[in-house]
């Protein structure tokens, strides 16, 4: 009978979001990865998982603070099941480690006692499944962590953990096969990482399933090799092969090809939208896509939005009261506003046809021109010309 | 519009004055006090100043030297038509008539109003202000004393919308800016002045300042997240790194203990190969000596025979010698000893010359002993017989009385009283003389004879013959008693006297003791000479020169024997002195001869002891080298003895060297051992091991310590996450920076706008001033030349000081000399009216008064140029001046006031 496990990676608890400035949406987000444990949870009762293996990354820093370390470990010990992780780059193993520290341990013992940390690259036995962890020891490793199972061959393995059990290796960091394309690893670091594992030199009928983590969309490396993905996406998608917000749910026997099942868990939506304005009437277009994308749900969606184009100066204003809702609206909006401020014919005309009044007839003149290039001037005389507007309207 | 005439009457200084003035051109002359700013004063009061106007204006009117209110009347022309304005100016009943010739009349109020109409100024009504605000008006026209040198934009600004409206007609179409651009524009000036310093730079506390803070502040905190996270990273690496050495180190202790226990047992054996090299060595040396030993003996035998037989060479040759040496000691020996018998010869021959000599002396000795006592003895017969005449004068003086010094003055004094007593009593006596008588005469008793005379003291009894007793008494009574007794007390006081000194009276005594002197003095002479001739020793002296002479005869006999006979005495001292230098001369050469002599023995004494000494020398050198060679023979024969002869010799040499050659290959044998076994290294290399291992040790005690250390860093509580505490302050220098930039933008657009608005006003300004400035250029030029230009600037609506260029240099209002702002400033008030007098039919008066003070004579003679020019260009100018004399180029209708009218 086929070892059914939840293979499952970077959780990176206590993530920060540190761009996301409103302390009570930062705070949701990362209560949000909380509560994916529960629903991981839940897929584990749902499909009767035997344990759960976490290929690293299971915190987002090795210094994690206490509050989160409880709550994760709260979390955790309500699974009920086995929950095995390996340190990845983000909570590593090295000196002055979160799992060295007394906190962790204290609060691991006692609110989570089914969490085990594979700190060791040994051979791990378990009643239905043989482990091979390949931790991470420090944040970036120049050797690849599962260099160590080149050392077995069938006899050694089967005496060392039988020859019953599936074998599971568990590890963290990049296959060679990435293309470098994607994200590896948070928001804003390359794919050029250490870390490296060479999956072709594992001796692969040695072993019967490598739960990877890492990588934070799902992705499926080989039949019986694995990128879990993150359970919770974490940032912007990047592409259409991106595919985070899911665990695998992994059956797995000795000498048997794996039977793999995704199961979504996200439930924040990352977006990412981009729009070019075509005229001072493609302001209420935006606004109605907009609403496609979230419905008239407020505080679950974190939004990348990138504009281009030209818009009058009332329209600008216009988009800038529509942006503004849309903020408050969005746990993040990450706006990439690029759209130029082009007075219209009929503003331009406003502004410096005023033969009544002749300075402001002609400093808009001059101010028209300036806003004409691309530079740091343009963008001042954009902002000039703005106010230029606003002043006479007010005043005039 | 233009001025005609004047006419003031009870204003101040003037009672009546009409002053008819040119169209264009009046110079009003005068000397200071003469009324000339009086004048211009009331002209314009009469255009501008209400009539009914009091208080202090009004009473500064009234003359204090004519009765009546003050009036003024002047004519001018505007409009194509003549007017007069006639002003009574006396407080509230102040009249004020116009009248134009030929036509209408206003009076009061209405006078007033239309007055401001046809001056087109301001009909200011009623009140104290108004008359503040009429002194005012039209003063770019009036230049009063004093003000010419002042900046004329201010002028142009009370004078500012007529001003623009005739430049906006002549700048083509120029609009001036609007209340919405001036509200727009000050908006944004202000926007500008709330966010930036004059300087340009950020106001503290404005928005791009704050901005600038948190930004600043975000980098801070980024950089202690960063610090602290450095912190944490370097402790895991000190960690890991201590952890490294910890590990290299305790490889390094295996290795070091394993080199260290080899080196000891090399060490071991290295102990034991020296050992046996100490003995070996030992045998070597030893073998070594004893080969050195025979060696040397052998060396010694061969030395000894080559000694023996050079000792044997040297003896033979010493045997002449040793004659040769003898022979010559010999020589010198009778040499010395033949020297020796002259010098003995010699001696002799000088001892008995020498005795010769001595008794020649020892005569003359005696002969000068024998002078020596006859001398004495005369001197003791001169002696003996100046002692008898002492003897003889001391006997003489024994029989004369003893009258000393002391006896005679006793004596004198006696006698002396005597004679005192006498005469008294001679004075008190009765003198009796005889002069002649037949009979005798006696006076108590005691004849008289004729020619006598007796003095009488007591009653005497004179008796002549016997013819007559006379009884004479003296006179004196008692007295002659008392000195009768004294007298004869005296008297026998030095009868005493003189008896007891053997003399008889005191002439004697005198006499006695002059003998005696004489005596004394002659025996002292005497006694003197004695005591000269030595009378005190004559005697000894005499027994000494006869011992002496007795002892020169002994001598002489004592010497006659060491001398013998034969030997002829000398007859006299001469004759002895004659010999004794002979004798000495001949004494002289023998002992010179002797001298020599001994010269030539210690010579040959010296000669032979050299010659001796040879000799002993050498014999003792052939003994010493006789006693070498017995020396020598004993010690070979010994040697030989001992070590055999020089077969046996050789044979056992041979066996020794082989012996030293066998002990030097063991040694040299085991010291290949040590050396193979490096053993002179190995107590350094375990020296090194243990010091390494100290150091190891050391650096795991170390490295431990570190990774104590870096533990105690890495332990933490969990309070807080430092990657998030990074994460969060990056994220905020990147949001502060957002917002920096954005704040920035929006204070540099503002600062954009408050620029454009403000170039836009000076370029709108421009087009409006430069007709103006052309204007004003045109009458500089008449001053400075061609080149002059003149540049006038609109700021926010206000005229800028004018700025004078010449030749391409800007010279600011300030900067210019008096003279010089005083022409400038004329120049502006000319352009200005020009402009202005489009209002009024071509021409507006311009009133100078005294305006040039600062100008000299030559800049006097060109301004008239530019006067002139105004007036040429329709303009009315009229000069008011003390120095009419300067502006006579001018052409102008001069009037004269001449002071106070009467």
């Amino acid at each position: 009978m086929a070892t059914v496990f939840l293979h499952t990676a970077d959780w990176q608890l206590g993530k920060p979001f540190a761009r996301v400035s409103d302390p009570e949406k930062r705070a949701v987000l990362r209560q949000e990865r909380l509560h994916a444990i529960q629903r991981i949870g839940t897929v584990a009762k749902e499909h009767e998982a035997a344990f759960i293996l976490v290929a690293g990354d299971l915190f987002d820093s090795p210094t994690i603070c206490k509050s989160t370390v409880s709550q994760a470990c709260s979390a955790i010990g309500q699974m009920e099941i086995p929950v095995l992780a390996i340190p990845g780059n983000h909570d590593h193993g090295g000196p002055g480690c979160l799992w060295d520290q007394d906190f962790f341990r204290q609060e691991q013992q006692t609110l989570a006692p089914n969490l085990r940390i594979l700190t060791t690259p040994e051979p791990l036995e378990l009643d239905c499944a043989a482990l091979f962890p390949c931790p991470l020891l420090r944040r970036h490793e120049s050797a690849d962590p599962t260099a160590w199972l080149r050392q077995f061959d069938e006899s050694a393995l089967a005496a060392s953990v039988g020859t019953d059990n599936p074998r599971i290796v568990l590890a963290h960091g990049s296959v060679l096969d990435f293309d470098g394309s994607g994200d590896i690893d948070g928001e804003e670091e390359s794919s050029n990482v250490p870390n490296l594992i060479d999956i072709d030199r594992l001796p692969a009928a040695l072993f019967d399933y490598v739960a990877l983590g890492d990588w934070h969309g799902t992705r499926e490396i080989h039949p019986h090799c694995w990128y879990s993905g993150a359970p919770e996406p974490d940032r912007f998608p990047r592409g259409a092969g991106n595919d985070p917000g899911n665990v695998l749910v992994v059956a797995v026997d000795r000498c048997a090809p794996p039977t793999v099942q995704k199961i979504p868990t996200a439930r924040l939506g990352w977006h990412g939208r981009e729009f070019e304005f075509d005229g001072d009437e493609d302001v209420p277009v935006l606004e109605e896509k907009l609403s496609q994308v979230t419905g008239n749900r407020a505080g679950r969606d974190l939004l990348r939005l990138s504009l281009r184009g030209s818009l009058g100066i009332e329209a600008t204003t216009r988009l800038e009261t529509l942006l503004d809702a849309w903020d408050s609206r969005l746990l993040r909006l990450d706006l990439h506003n690029e759209t130029r401020i082009a007075p219209n014919p009929e503003e331009i005309e406003a502004l410096t046809r005023r033969t009544g009044d002749p300075l402001i007839s002609a400093v808009a003149g001059d101010l028209v021109q300036r806003a004409a290039g691309d530079g740091e001037e343009a963008i001042v005389a954009r902002i000039a010309l703005r106010r230029l507007h606003a002043a006479v309207s007010v005043a005039g | 519009m233009r001025l005609l005439s004047i006419a003031v009457r009870n204003y101040r200084i003037h009672r009546d004055l009409t002053v008819e003035l040119d169209p264009f051109r009046t110079v009003i002359a005068g000397p200071n006090e003469s009324g000339k700013s009086t004048l211009a004063e009331a002209a314009h009061r009469a255009l501008f100043l209400k009539a009914k106007t009091g208080g202090e204006t009004q009473k500064t009117m009234v003359s204090h030297l004519w009765p009546g209110h003050p009036e003024v009347e002047v004519r001018f022309e505007t409009a194509g038509a003549i007017y007069r304005i006639a002003k009574r100016f006396s407080g509230g009943s102040g009249t004020a008539t116009l009248t134009r010739e030929g036509g209408q009349t206003w009076k009061q109020d209405e006078a007033e109003s239309e007055l401001a109409e046809l001056l087109r100024v301001e009909d200011l009504g009623k009140g104290k202000g108004a008359a503040r605000t009429s002194a005012r008006q039209w003063t770019h026209l009036w230049v009063r004393q004093g003000e010419s040198g002042a900046d004329p934009s201010p002028h142009a600004d009370s004078q500012r919308d007529s001003l623009l409206a005739r430049l906006q007609e002549s700048g083509g179409a120029a609009v001036m800016e609007s209340e919405l651009d001036s509200r727009v524009a000050s908006r944004f000036n202000e926007a500008f002045e709330t966010l930036f310093t004059k300087a340009g730079k950020p106001k503290a506390h404005s928005e791009p300042d704050l901005a600038n803070q948190s930004l600043r502040k975000a980098k801070e905190e980024l950089e202690n997240a960063r610090q602290t996270w450095r912190q944490l990273e370097q402790a895991a690496g000190d960690f890991l790194a201590a952890g490294r050495i910890v590990t290299e180190k305790n490889s390094e202790l295996e290795s070091l203990s394993r080199s260290k226990r080899e080196t000891e047992e090399k060490l071991e054996k290295a102990g034991a190969l020296r050992h046996r090299a100490e003995l070996e060595e030992r045998d070597a040396r030893q073998a070594a000596l004893a080969l050195d030993n025979f060696m040397r003996t052998d060396r010694e035998i061969a030395d000894l025979g080559r000694k023996k037989r050079q000792l044997k060479e040297l003896l033979e040759p010493g045997e002449a010698e040793t004659k040769r040496l003898e022979t010559q000691a010999t020589s010198w020996k009778d040499k010395h000893r033949s020297l020796i018998e002259e010098s003995r010869r010699q001696g002799e021959e000088t001892k008995a010359t020498r005795s010769r000599l001595q008794l020649v002396l020892s005569w003359k000795e005696r002969f000068d002993c024998q002078s020596r006592l006859e001398r004495i003895a005369a001197v003791a017969d001169e002696v003996a017989d100046l002692k008898k005449e002492i003897h003889s004068l001391d006997s003489r003086l024994a029989a004369l009385p003893q009258v000393t010094a002391a006896a005679l003055k006793s004596l004198q004094a006696l006698s002396r009283a005597n004679r005192e007593a006498a005469i008294a009593l001679q004075a008190v006596a009765a003198g009796i003389a005889v002069r002649a008588s037949s009979l005798p005469v006696t006076v108590a008793g005691e004849p008289l004879a004729a020619g006598e005379s007796r003095i009488l003291t007591e009653d005497t009894e004179v008796r002549v013959g016997d013819a007559a007793c006379l009884l004479v008494s003296p006179g004196g009574g008692a007295r002659l008693a008392d000195l009768r007794q004294r007298a004869e007390e005296n008297r026998a006081s030095l009868e005493t006297a003189c008896k007891e000194l053997g003399v008889k009276s005191e002439e004697d005594a005198i006499q006695v003791r002059e003998r005696r002197l004489e005596i004394e003095n002659l025996r002292n002479t005497r006694h003197a000479e004695w005591k000269a001739k030595g009378a005190d020793d004559i005697d000894d002296r005499l027994a000494d020169a006869t011992h002496a002479l007795e002892s020169a005869a002994a001598e002489v006999v004592r010497r006659q024997e060491a001398v013998g006979e034969g030997f002829t005495e000398p007859a006299n001292l001469e004759a002895a002195n004659g010999m004794a230098a002979s004798l000495r001369s001949a004494l002289d050469a023998m002992e010179a001869t002797e001298m020599g002599i001994q010269a030539r023995i210690e010579s040959a004494e010296e000669e032979l002891q050299k010659a001796e000494r040879a000799l002993a020398a050498h014999r003792q050198g052939l003994e010493k080298t006789a006693g070498e060679l017995k020396v020598v023979e004993i010690r070979l024969a010994t040697h030989e003895e001992s070590h055999g002869d020089a077969a046996a010799r050789k044979e056992k040499g041979e066996a020794l060297a082989q012996a030293r050659r066998e002990a030097e290959r063991k040694l040299e044998e085991t010291r290949e051992a040590l050396k193979n076994l490096q053993a002179d290294t190995l107590e350094a290399d375990l020296e090194r091991f243990n010091r390494a291992l100290d150091r190891a040790h050391d650096a795991i005690g170390e490295a431990e310590k570190r990774r104590a250390v870096a533990g105690n860093l890495l332990t933490r509580d969990g309070a807080t996450d430092p990657a998030e505490a990074l994460a969060l302050a990056g994220a905020e220098v990147e949001l502060a920076r957002h917002r920096q930039i954005e704040v920035e933008r929006k204070a540099e657009a503002v600062r954009l706008l408050s620029e454009l608005f403000a170039e836009r006003r000076r370029s709108l300004a421009d087009r409006f001033t430069r007709p103006l400035a052309e204007t004003i250029a045109g009458y500089l030029q008449q001053i400075f030349g061609p080149e002059a230009r003149a540049e006038i600037a609109l700021s926010e609506g206000n005229f800028e000081k004018p700025v004078l260029n010449r030749g391409g240099r800007a010279f600011s209002f300030d900067e210019l000399s008096g003279g010089a702002r005083e022409q400038l400033a004329a120049a502006f008030r000319l352009a200005m009216a020009e402009i202005l007098a489009q209002d009024h039919d071509g021409c507006l008066p311009l009133v100078f008064d005294d305006a040039f003070a600062h100008s000299d004579p030559d800049r006097t003679r060109t301004l008239q140029r530019m006067l002139d020019l105004a007036a040429r260009r329709g303009l009315q100018v009229i000069l008011l001046t003390c120095h009419p004399a300067a502006y006579a180029d001018l052409g102008a209708r001069t009037v004269s006031l001449s002071g106070v009218e009467n």
